[in-house]
């Protein structure tokens, strides 16, 4: 992936209303991000790449099952919980 | 416009289990809690691991979008979706970490690699929420009517006095001021 395209799935991934049109879309949202693929064709690829990652279906980065663990036991212990 | 993926047809199930487990959790099921944690965990890693390589901050960050989460669990029932609330969140988090770094002077520049601490890519994302803000009012101004849409414009974009738009519109000042109050309640309606 080229500087640019990178730039692009960042101001993507850190925009709130492309993230509430990825997971909560409204008529609002969906009808302005689909104007601006209309009129951004060449951005589609990108866009359907951070959509990807929002969803989850691209998690290529994960903790171990060790870091999920101690991670959550560090949540519950500042939450004053009992580990489950 | 046809996408590659759909906005919510696999991920239909995910969400139903998402919407119960965040019930019992508002019920003070910390069991639920848990659950919620190592569903969505890797989602946060991944989507944080594109916005910045220091990894223990990531973690922090995560951990503090948790904790956040358990101590305004009575609030919650008001989000309208999780992933997207927690995902919003680890991104202010991270930004709030970006800017403290920032400010503390013995850090040096190259030790920041939270990518909104780059100016030209806050340069960039400012420009390009610019350009879809602006979209986006345009579609909520198609919303009003063409006297609110004409006064509103008049007002905030073009900046005129109200004595000039009822000039303009050959309306009285009271009626001026009531169709623009009109109009941005219509727009706030639009807007959520």
């Amino acid at each position: 992936m080229n500087s640019t395209t990178n730039k692009r799935l960042l101001s993507l991934l850190v925009n709130d209303d492309f993230i509430n049109y990825v997971l909560n879309p409204n008529l609002i949202l969906k009808e302005m991000w689909e104007e601006y693929m209309s009129t951004h064709p060449e951005d589609i690829p990108v866009l359907n790449e951070a959509k990807y990652i929002l969803l989850g279906g691209n998690e290529i980065n994960k903790l171990t099952p060790e870091e999920v663990s101690h991670l959550e036991h560090d949540i519950f212990d500042k939450c004053g919980l009992a580990p489950c | 416009m046809e996408n590659s993926y759909s906005l919510k047809s696999p991920y239909l199930n995910t969400d139903v289990q998402t919407s119960e487990l965040l019930g019992n959790f508002i019920n003070g099921d910390t069991a639920a809690f848990s659950k919620l944690y190592n569903m969505h965990v890797n989602l946060l890693y991944n989507y944080g691991c594109k916005l910045t390589t220091d990894v223990e901050l990531l973690k922090d960050c995560i951990q503090d979008v948790f904790i956040k989460i358990y101590n305004k669990r009575t609030e919650l029932d008001t989000v309208a979706n999780f992933k997207s609330y927690i995902i919003i969140s680890l991104k202010n988090k991270l930004c709030d970490e970006s800017r403290k770094r920032v400010n503390l002077s013995d850090v040096a520049v190259e030790e920041l690699d939270v990518v909104s601490g780059d100016n030209i890519e806050k340069d960039y994302i400012e420009n390009e929420k610019e350009m879809l803000n602006n979209v986006f009012v345009t579609k909520i101004l198609d919303q009003l009517s063409p006297r609110q849409r004409k006064a509103i414009v008049l007002y905030y974009i073009e900046e005129k006095k109200y004595e000039e738009i009822c000039m303009l519109m050959d309306m009285n000042y009271q009626s001026v001021r009531n169709l623009i109050h009109r109009g941005i309640s219509k727009m706030r309606s639009c807007a959520v």
